[in-house]
């Protein structure tokens, strides 16, 4: 039984999620699977790809040979970041804007509960899935390491996991924010992938393009990533900078919901 | 009496359409409400307004005393309401939403749940996304009456409903006016606002024109006329009828309108052969039309 609104968006999703848990394990099962051919290839990779033409799409100059250089690159750098926003981005919407299209926004709205309750707990349901997913990449790149024996801390892989589950809140609170404010699911999805593309980008060449060198605070992308996790160890101060964006966006869309008319 | 719904000079605007212009409406308790007007005269708009779907743009609804948009949780408390256009979540058997909304409402009283489906012939084990329009009425009329309600706000309740399903709902909704409860419901079907509702406002252009007791609205009620004769008839004589209106004859047929009782027309109409009689209800326009059309510009 369906005891209240939170469950009835996990429960909702719990196929969805089911499926890219699935398809994030084996991704990451064949990433971790071509570390070994990778790491033998050793420096002549690395003068390939260490150029600046290159740097975009690598991020922050890393030794290829080593298994968190190789992760960074492969994985967490651009890849994992994608599969995960994709996911939240699509729960963000479906939770606000989505039901709201759907016309059962109206039946819901109509309980006893506030709105603020409604958005609450439609949040900690995006917050859980989310999470879930980040923990998933956590546990099936770190049973991969171990598998092939690869020179890599578990904390280190936990330290990039939490940052990417906050990369993904980020950008799936976007849309849950923008689904509050206007309740049109287009924007929902489009707004948030183009700021994602856009604060990538002003993250990448930051040190190429003088200009992105002061923007890139804007990013996201550059508090996830830009003192890599898991290379360097826990950033505590880009956590707490991405957490504070997740409650933001979480607090703005309480204040929007609460005060718009509803279609 | 208690006034359980007080609308105060509420106005919606959605750019520069205006939805509804300073609409006044007082709706008291243990009565059947009806809200009646052609599509798009704004009566959804004021329901949603009511149960704070949307904000109005000017103006003040109460419920209860109670403001619609500071205290509306606690409002909610006691209201049913079944939105126009129902939209369930189709990948949910009944059962399961009506379960989910008995938790959501704190309703404990699963027997009542379930007579209130077995009254509405309503097979609650099926998927929604698998159910009729009608079926789907049926689900919503059930969530809305399941915590049985102080006041229940049905937004065109009847849509989709056969006749025999229709009849049981005018019963279910008359034995909860019988238990003191009060009903707000809207319709832009004459018939089914006679048949059960005690009072009526009429909304046109979202501006109320007329509020009035049924019975009064009965009695003045328009209905359409077409009589076949047999023979030519004497026009003069039906003009002359003071009920008759929008008289028409073409070769051996008299159309008309006919504002209350059509006693007279019948009467002098049997003065001669009759072929055939067809007549059906005036739509809600053209019986307003006739019934204002001193009063207003309608």
């Amino acid at each position: 039984m369906i005891k209240n609104i939170f469950l009835k968006s996990i429960r909702d999703y719990r196929w969805a999620t089911l499926w890219w848990s699935i398809g994030v394990s084996l991704t990451s099962v064949l990433i971790i699977a071509i570390y070994p051919d990778y790491s033998k290839a050793g420096n002549e990779l690395n003068e390939l790809l260490n150029n600046p033409a290159m740097k975009a799409f690598v991020g922050e100059l890393v030794d290829l040979t080593t298994a968190e250089g190789f992760l960074t690159m492969e994985g967490y750098n651009l890849f994992f970041p994608v599969l995960i926003i994709i996911f939240s981005v699509m729960l963000g919407t479906a939770f606000v804007s989505g039901e709201e299209k759907d016309g059962t926004l109206e039946l819901l709205t109509s309980t006893p509960l506030s709105r603020n309750s409604i958005i609450t707990q439609k949040f900690f349901a995006l917050f859980s899935l989310t999470t879930f997913l980040g923990f998933i990449f956590f546990l099936s790149i770190s049973i991969g390491a171990i598998v092939i024996d690869m020179d890599i801390s578990i904390v280190k892989i936990t330290n990039i996991s939490i940052h990417l589950a906050l990369l993904g809140l980020v950008f799936g609170c976007l849309s849950f924010f923008i689904g509050s404010m206007t309740g049109v699911k287009s924007y929902s999805i489009g707004i948030p992938a183009s700021v994602a593309l856009i604060s990538y980008l002003l993250n990448a060449f930051s040190s190429s393009i003088a200009l992105f060198g002061t923007l890139k605070y804007l990013s996201p992308f550059y508090y996830y990533i830009d003192k890599n996790p898991l290379i360097h160890g826990f950033s505590p101060w880009n956590t707490v900078a991405l957490i504070s964006i997740i409650l933001i966006l979480g607090l703005l869309s309480l204040f929007t919901f609460k005060n718009r008319n509803l279609t | 009496m208690d006034r359980v719904i007080e609308i105060s000079n509420v106005s919606k605007n959605y750019g520069s359409v205006k939805a509804l212009r300073n609409l006044n409406l007082s709706v008291i308790e243990g009565e059947i409400f009806g809200f009646l007007g052609p599509n798009g005269a704004g009566k959804t708009t004021a329901l949603r307004i009511l149960v704070d779907y949307i904000r109005s743009s000017s103006g003040t609804c109460k419920i209860f005393g109670l403001d619609t948009v500071k205290d509306s949780s606690t409002i909610k408390n006691a209201i049913g309401y079944l939105p126009g256009n129902i939209q369930l979540y189709k990948s949910m058997k009944a059962v399961d939403l009506l379960k989910y909304f008995a938790n959501l409402r704190g309703v404990t009283d699963w027997n009542y749940v379930e007579n209130l489906a077995n009254s509405l012939d309503s097979d609650i084990g099926i998927k929604i996304g698998n159910m009729s329009k009608g079926n789907q009425q049926k689900i919503g009329l059930i969530q809305a009456m399941m915590h049985k309600p102080r006041l229940l706000i049905l937004d065109e309740p009847t849509s989709g409903l056969d006749p025999l399903i229709q009849e049981q709902f005018f019963i279910m909704i008359e034995e909860i006016r019988n238990a003191g409860k009060t009903v707000f419901m809207s319709s832009h079907v004459l018939s089914e606002v006679e048949r059960i509702c005690d009072r009526v406002s009429i909304l046109k252009n979202g501006t109320i024109v007329a509020t009035e007791n049924i019975e009064t609205l009965k009695i003045k009620s328009a209905q359409e006329f077409e009589i076949h004769f047999s023979t030519p008839i004497q026009k003069d004589k039906f003009m002359s009828l003071e009920e008759v209106r929008e008289l028409k004859f073409n070769n051996n047929i008299l159309k008309c309108t006919v504002i209350g009782s059509p006693d007279n027309l019948l009467k002098l109409a049997t003065q001669s052969t009759i072929d055939k009689i067809v007549t059906h209800e005036s739509n809600l326009e053209t019986t307003f039309l006739s019934f204002y059309e001193d009063q207003t510009e309608f």
